[in-house]
């Protein structure tokens, strides 16, 4: 390894303390702790992209750890490893105390903590700045530099303000290497920038690619082409040196040629150089490789103290006496230009801070501290420096002035205060003015010779008469310049040369257009360039002025503010010489030309253009001189005046006189009035500019609480952009919850711990009565329809305890049910936050249940109502189990368990070999089987028991038989007793040679027995449709049957009618079907109809019927005959027509009473109806009385009785006028004899004369036949008849 | 004679279906005395048959077994063609009125008036009744 002389670890402070003073101003560490290089990565907002994109495509065997360093929120639980951890192969881990640092795998700062590693392991300190000052980046950096050495990478990624550059500086400086990220790319390019700034990155790459980089570097980090060879390595870093000095200025011989070679090697690795030679030539030709390398070089190596002794020396010298001058209210004012990281400032002020004690004197001490690397200042800024370098420190000032930290100590506050920092640029920003003393150590080195000239008068300008200033020990003022003189030369202290001539300089220094160009080119902090600038002379050299002083036309240089900068030749007859240094062109031109040169300058300098004037008389205490003036402006700003005498003097002794004495004492006090103005106008540009730079400082102090208010503001873009990351994945968290509870259709309801409502599912709302919109409400406020028990007291005990609670509620009003859990909701540190109330529906359950017990309850009631009795077998043990019935129809003594032989000992199956042969094909199927036993007990009479039994198994695997058994022995009886009974009817049925036809009433099918077979000439018994049952029916009878079933079937009427069955070949029969409708056993209705062969009797009624017919065709014919017998006489006419309606009369009266109906005879009143009626239109008739019937052999004689009436009614009675009456009521009396009250009611009756015709001597032979009794009287009203007559047979008889 | 009867007919023709003479006789004098213009009288459905070709008649009295057949397909034939029909029979009873439905029953024996009622019943009935057939039950 190249100059690596020895292994600084992580050195506890005590130990820094001992060895301190033997390691001053050795080269920081350069081993590394752990074997593997250790890459810290800082990040801030937008970092998390930037990590993504940096580790998406990495894969493992990198060989490297990487540590990620982000500003996170102290009070925030990071999801940055979880983030990371999803975008990467490699592993990701957030880092707790005492993790191992581990290959290939991306550790991550846990939020709150300052990181450092220690041993192999993670350490994390408590952060001791305050929010907003901590740079977590800039501290692992530096730790990581001291731990790892070489074997450091620093990658600053995407971030606001500084941090991470000067820790990746550390790194640099103790030999890492380093990559940002790059801006273009980088969501926020304020950390990038800020890496940038300080010229000391090596790698500029996106995001993706920084990783392959660093590794590339890693794999090939210790072969360089750099020579081995001692002769060889000397000769390469002269050569360097030598390009360097004549490029960019600087000197880089007398530095440690062990720290140049480092970092010479880094530079040769991370540009991948081949041989040195290829460098060289690379080093040789581009010059922006010369100014890497040599800021590489630069990388200061500043420290507190430095140079020890000088300090002193400047202490006694300068500080001292400086401060015994000095009153309380007086100020101090000391500038330290270059003050890089701030321990120059730091140690300048804890030096005065001393003597101050000392001298016990306390002015106010302002120290400026200026750089031009912002990173610098706000390290500076910071006061607190790594313990490596606490040994820097004199012993006496290290506890007064530093407060220890375990890795770290601070610059007290007291220090601090008295220090301003700020970023400034000596060449180019307005100097800092009444200075008491310039620090300006190490800087002019690196500044090109032109740049230095140009300072001196700056510093002269800053500081106040009699002030100091302090160079490095390699640094002087220039030589020849007055403006200081050496006070000591050993320590570089100079004393401000209060009355040398200041030469003009003017910002920026050195060429003002080249440094204007500069400027607009680069407007970032680009000021290297000025190192390029090549030296040249300005101002005369001594023989030149010679040469102008004797021959040249004289001359002066007036600067733009009107003071003359030089000049040269005679000019006394141009300008007054005025005792002390009064340089002002206006106060010491003579008269004639003070007029003139004002314009004349102002013209000059205006339009940038030579300006002249001629023949101006310039008068003077020699005479007056005539002469042309040429105002010629200079680059520098400064006009020159040239002065060219036109014609000899012309004195002016004569005019002396002439001249009014009044003129030159105007102008004299006007002059004297002008002057003082001057002066007090000095005095408040001299006040303005002490307010002016006081209003800097107050700037400055802004710009560093603009910088905090920077660190705050990222750390809360950090925790903002975690916060949007981290509510992405609640919302996803929440979503997958929501669709768990969705897809689960759990009804979940959450309260808080004050119950209130948190969240409620929507199956918990479709179960209670919730909204949505009743989240946040408190639980008590809801009627909860749950269980019998207070609901809210059980919450509140789940909540105190943590524990559980389960019920499962009664049924409510709705008849609903629930499962109810309610679960401590826990937080995250397992404190109970709260409640959640899940919710089962087991309504049905509960109901089912319910149900089920009615059942059961139900089964063992007609178990018991049936004298049932059941038993349990166990195939395997064959033992059983029986109940108390089953006990009893077994005919045991006790129930329970028993063996299967004693329960079946009593019973003995009917057929047991059906029985055994069902029951195991049963068994064999798993099916159920029955089987009827007779139980014979002895004692008691046998007995009948149906047994049905089915196998199953039980919950405990076994295969088991459950049976049941009923006492039937009831029901056997009764069914014996039924089949005697259906037997007998069978008989009689048979006996009587009766069919029964049974229809269904839907169907229509009809089921014929064996006789009706046979009556209806069917072929067999069985069943019928409708067509089948009638084919051999008298189609014309066929409606019949429709007519009556529709009979029976509508109106549940029972019917009988008689049809015929013609078969072929056989006579006629005459069947008589008598029906009614009925509900079959099977809950169908039916008609049943019995029929019987009514033949025999059918003949008979049809032999009589046809008799009936002939003797009424008899009538019919004897009527005929008599209506067509020849009528010549009317009289003989009159009679045949009585005979005709006496014939017809008796025909009708046959016909009644040959009518089924008339079984008893014909009835008394039919008989009128039949012969009055046929009388009668409008007349009013009324027959009144009991039921009598007429035998048949009184019928004839009886109806021409009645015959005679009635016509004599329609001749002459009651039916012979329109609006006539005949009323018949008769009563029965005894021995058959029935009285009849036969009354005609005729409107204006005129009773007719007596006279006996035919008629009224068949009434009385008649009568007398019946042995009855006639009467009849006539009146006003009508007639009135009195019969009695033997109508009937006698009664009782 | 009964008057009433006396024009209840005139000018119609009617057929008289009768197998027994004399009653034919006395049922055509009824119905000419009630001034019935024309009055055929036949004896067998043959004759019917010969009638019916030759005339076209107002009302036909029927009586229900000829020598040579029952005649209700011959009524029903004749209530189809809206032909007023009387059934004169000693079998007119309500067990065939059904075959029948639009026909008037006259029984025998009769008298004119009772037979010339019928006709005029009958003619009423045939004006005002629709078709109607008889028809067997759905069963």
């Amino acid at each position: 390894m190249l100059g690596a002389k020895q292994v600084v670890g992580t050195m506890g402070k005590a130990q820094l303390d001992k060895s301190m003073d033997v390691q001053e101003a050795e080269e920081p560490g350069l081993g590394s702790q752990l074997d593997f290089p250790i890459v810290g990565i800082g990040a801030s907002a937008g970092g998390l992209e930037a990590v993504t994109t940096m580790f998406q495509g990495v894969e493992t065997g990198t060989g490297m750890a990487f540590v990620l360093v982000m500003h996170l929120d102290p009070d925030h639980e990071s999801m940055m490893a979880e983030l990371l951890s999803s975008k990467t192969r490699i592993r990701v881990r957030q880092i707790a105390e005492n993790d191992h640092v581990e290959v290939d795998c991306l550790h991550v700062i846990p939020p709150g903590a300052s990181l450092r590693i220690q041993d192999g392991m993670f350490r994390l300190d408590p952060f001791s700045e305050p929010r907003g000052l901590r740079r977590p980046i800039d501290s692992f950096f530096t730790e990581l530099a001291k731990l790892q050495g070489e074997r450091a990478a620093a990658v600053v990624l995407s971030g606001t303000g500084g941090d991470g550059t000067a820790g990746m500086r550390i790194i640099k400086e103790f030999g890492g290497i380093s990559a940002v990220q790059s801006p273009e790319e980088a969501r926020y390019d304020g950390m990038p920038f800020s890496a940038l700034a300080t010229k000391m990155v090596d790698f500029t790459l996106p995001a993706s690619e920084i990783v392959p980089r660093i590794r590339a570097f890693f794999d090939g980090a210790f072969e360089t082409p750099f020579p081995d060879d001692d002769d060889a390595g000397v000769k390469a870093m002269d050569t360097i040196c030598g390009i360097l000095k004549s490029t960019t200025g600087a000197d880089f011989t007398g530095y440690k040629r062990s720290t140049l070679l480092r970092r010479l090697n880094r530079r040769l690795q991370v540009l991948e150089a081949a041989s040195i030679e290829e460098y060289l030539t690379l080093l040789r030709e581009d010059g922006s490789e010369q100014r890497a390398l040599a800021r590489d070089f630069l990388i200061n190596v500043t420290s507190f103290f430095r140079d020890r002794e000088i300090f002193e020396q400047v202490r006694q010298t300068v500080i001292l006496p400086l401060l015994r001058n000095k009153d309380a209210s007086d100020e101090v004012r000391i500038w330290v230009a270059g003050c890089s990281s701030g321990q120059e400032a730091y140690s300048i002020a804890m030096m005065i801070d001393h003597t101050c004690e000392e001298l016990k004197k306390r002015p106010l001490v302002q120290i400026f501290a200026t750089d031009m690397d912002e990173a610098m200042i706000d390290i500076a800024r910071q006061a607190s420096y790594p313990v490596s370098m606490f040994h820097e420190l004199p012993a006496k000032y290290r506890d007064a002035y530093t407060v220890g930290q375990d890795e770290k100590f601070e610059i007290i506050a007291k220090i601090r205060e008295m220090v301003r920092f700020s970023v400034h640029d000596l060449i180019q920003d307005p100097p800092f003015s009444k200075v008491d003393m310039i620090s300006c150590r190490n800087l002019m080195i690196y500044l090109g010779e032109e740049l230095q000239s140009g300072l001196f008068p700056l510093m002269h300008f800053s500081l106040r008469p009699g002030g100091h200033l302090l160079l490095g020990t390699s640094e002087s003022v220039t030589r020849g310049d007055n403006l200081f003189i050496p006070q000591d030369q050993r320590a570089r202290i100079f004393r401000r040369n209060d009355s040398a001539k200041r030469p003009h300089f003017n910002l920026p220094l050195g060429n003002p257009l080249t440094a204007k160009k500069a400027k607009q080119a680069y407007p970032g902090s680009q000021r290297m360039s000025q190192e390029m600038d090549f030296p040249r002379h300005q101002g005369f050299d001594a023989s030149n002025a010679a040469i102008y002083e004797n021959y040249a036309p004289p001359f002066l240089r007036v600067a733009q503010d009107g003071r003359i900068m030089d000049s040269s030749g005679d000019l006394s007859l141009f300008m007054m010489s005025r005792p002390g240094e009064e340089r002002r062109l206006d106060l010491l031109a003579r008269d004639g030309l003070n007029e003139v040169i004002g314009p004349l300058l102002a013209g000059a300098t205006n339009s940038g253009e030579r300006r002249a004037m001629k023949g101006v008389e310039v008068s003077s205490p020699f005479g007056v001189q005539k002469t042309d003036i040429i105002a010629h402006p200079m680059k520098d700003q400064t006009v020159a005046l040239v002065f060219i005498v036109r014609e000899r003097l012309q004195p002016v002794i004569d005019e002396f006189e002439l001249r009014p004495p009044s003129r030159d004492e105007q102008v004299a006090d006007l002059q004297e009035n002008l002057q003082a103005a001057r002066l007090t106008l000095k005095g408040k540009v001299e006040e303005i500019e002490t307010a002016n730079e006081e209003l800097k400082s107050s700037n400055e102090e802004m710009m560093s609480m603009n910088e905090e208010l920077q660190s705050a503001n990222e750390e809360l873009t950090t925790a903002n952009e975690e916060l949007k990351n981290k509510i992405d994945e609640l919302t996803l968290a929440n979503a997958d919850l929501d669709n768990l509870l969705q897809s689960a259709d759990l009804a979940m309801i959450v309260l808080d711990r004050n119950k209130r409502i948190r969240h409620v599912t929507d199956a918990a709302r479709k179960l209670m009565p919730l909204m949505r919109s009743d989240e946040g409400r408190s639980l008590a406020e809801f009627n909860i329809p749950i269980g019998n028990f207070n609901l809210l007291d059980e919450i509140g005990n789940v909540i105190e305890s943590g524990e559980a609670f389960v019920e499962t509620t009664e049924p409510n009003d709705k008849d609903q049910s629930f499962y109810l859990r309610i679960t401590p909701y826990f937080f995250a540190d397992g404190s109970v936050e709260g409640a959640t109330l899940s919710l089962i529906d087991i309504s049905k359950e509960v109901e089912l249940r319910h149900d089920l017990s009615v059942e059961t309850e139900k089964l063992q009631l007609a178990m018991k109502a049936a004298g049932m009795g059941s038993w349990d077998t166990d195939l395997e043990t064959g033992r059983m189990r029986i109940d108390a019935a089953a006990a009893k129809i077994g005919g045991l003594d006790k129930h329970g368990l028993v063996e299967r032989d004693a329960f079946f000992k009593n019973i003995e199956a009917v057929d047991k070999r059906e029985f055994v042969k069902t029951r195991d094909a049963a068994l064999k199927k798993g099916e159920s089987y029955s089987y009827t036993a007779k139980v014979k007990n002895s004692g008691v009479e046998t007995r009948w028991v149906q047994v049905h039994a089915k196998p199953y198994t039980g919950a405990d695997g076994r295969k088991k038989v459950i049976g049941l058994g009923i006492d039937v022995s009831e029901l056997y009886r009764l069914q014996e007793g039924l089949r005697e009974e259906s037997s007998k009817l069978r008989l009689a049925l048979n006996t009587a040679r009766m069919g029964v036809a049974e229809m269904d009433v839907e169907t229509r099918v009809t089921t014929a027995d064996k006789a009706l077979a046979h009556q209806l000439n069917l072929p067999s018994i069985g069943e019928y449709g409708p067509e089948e049952l009638v084919e051999f029916i008298v189609a014309e009878d066929v409606p019949l049957i429709d007519e009556n079933l529709a009979k029976a079937v509508e109106y549940g009427q029972e019917y009988e009618f008689d049809f015929r069955v013609d078969v072929p070949g056989e006579d006629m029969r005459y069947l008589r079907s008598r029906g009614f409708i009925f509900t079959g056993a099977d809950g169908r209705p039916k008609v049943v109809a019995p029929t019987v062969d009514v033949t025999a009797g059918e003949q008979q009624k049809m032999l009589v019927g046809e008799m009936s017919h002939r003797i009424k065709n008899l009538f019919a014919v004897i009527a005929g005959l008599v209506s067509t017998a020849p009528k010549d006489h009317p009289e003989t006419k009159a009679m045949a027509q009585d005979l005709l309606e006496r014939i017809v009369s008796l025909g009708k009266v046959y016909d009644l009473a040959r009518k089924d109906t008339t079984a008893f005879g014909l009835s008394l009143r039919d008989m009128f109806t039949s012969v009055i009626g046929s009388h009668a239109s409008t007349q009013a008739l009324s027959f009144d009385g009991p039921d009598v019937f007429i035998s048949q052999n009184v019928l004839n004689t009886f109806t021409l009785i009645v015959h005679e009436l009635t016509t004599n009614a329609a001749k002459y009675g009651g039916l012979s006028a329109a609006d006539g009456a005949l009323s018949v009521s008769w009563k029965k009396q005894k021995d058959g004899v029935t009285q009849i009250i036969w009354e005609e009611m005729v409107p204006d009756f005129d009773p007719p004369e007596s006279h006996e015709g035919f008629g009224s001597l068949l009434i009385a032979s008649g009568v007398r036949q019946l042995r009855g009794h006639f009467d009849r009287s006539f009146s006003k009203k009508g007639v009135r008849i009195e019969l009695s007559l033997a109508l009937s047979q006698a009664e009782g008889r | 004679m009964n008057t009433a009867a006396d024009n209840g007919l005139n000018g119609l023709a009617i057929l008289v279906v009768e197998d027994e003479i004399f009653i034919g006789l006395a049922v055509e004098q009824a119905l000419r005395d009630a001034g019935a213009e024309t009055v055929d009288l036949a004896t067998t459905l043959s004759e019917v048959e010969d009638c019916l070709a030759g005339t076209e008649y107002d009302a036909v009295v029927l009586d229900l077994r000829l020598p040579d057949g029952e005649t209700f397909d011959l009524g029903t034939q004749l209530l189809d063609k809206h032909v007023p029909l009387v059934i004169h029979s000693g079998h007119a009873d309500l067990d065939h009125s059904h075959r029948l439905p639009n026909a008037v029953f006259c029984a025998k024996p009769s008298t004119p008036q009772d037979l010339v009622h019928a006709v005029i019943e009958a003619r009423k009935i045939a004006a005002v009744s629709p078709i109607f057939h008889s028809k067997r039950a759905p069963f």
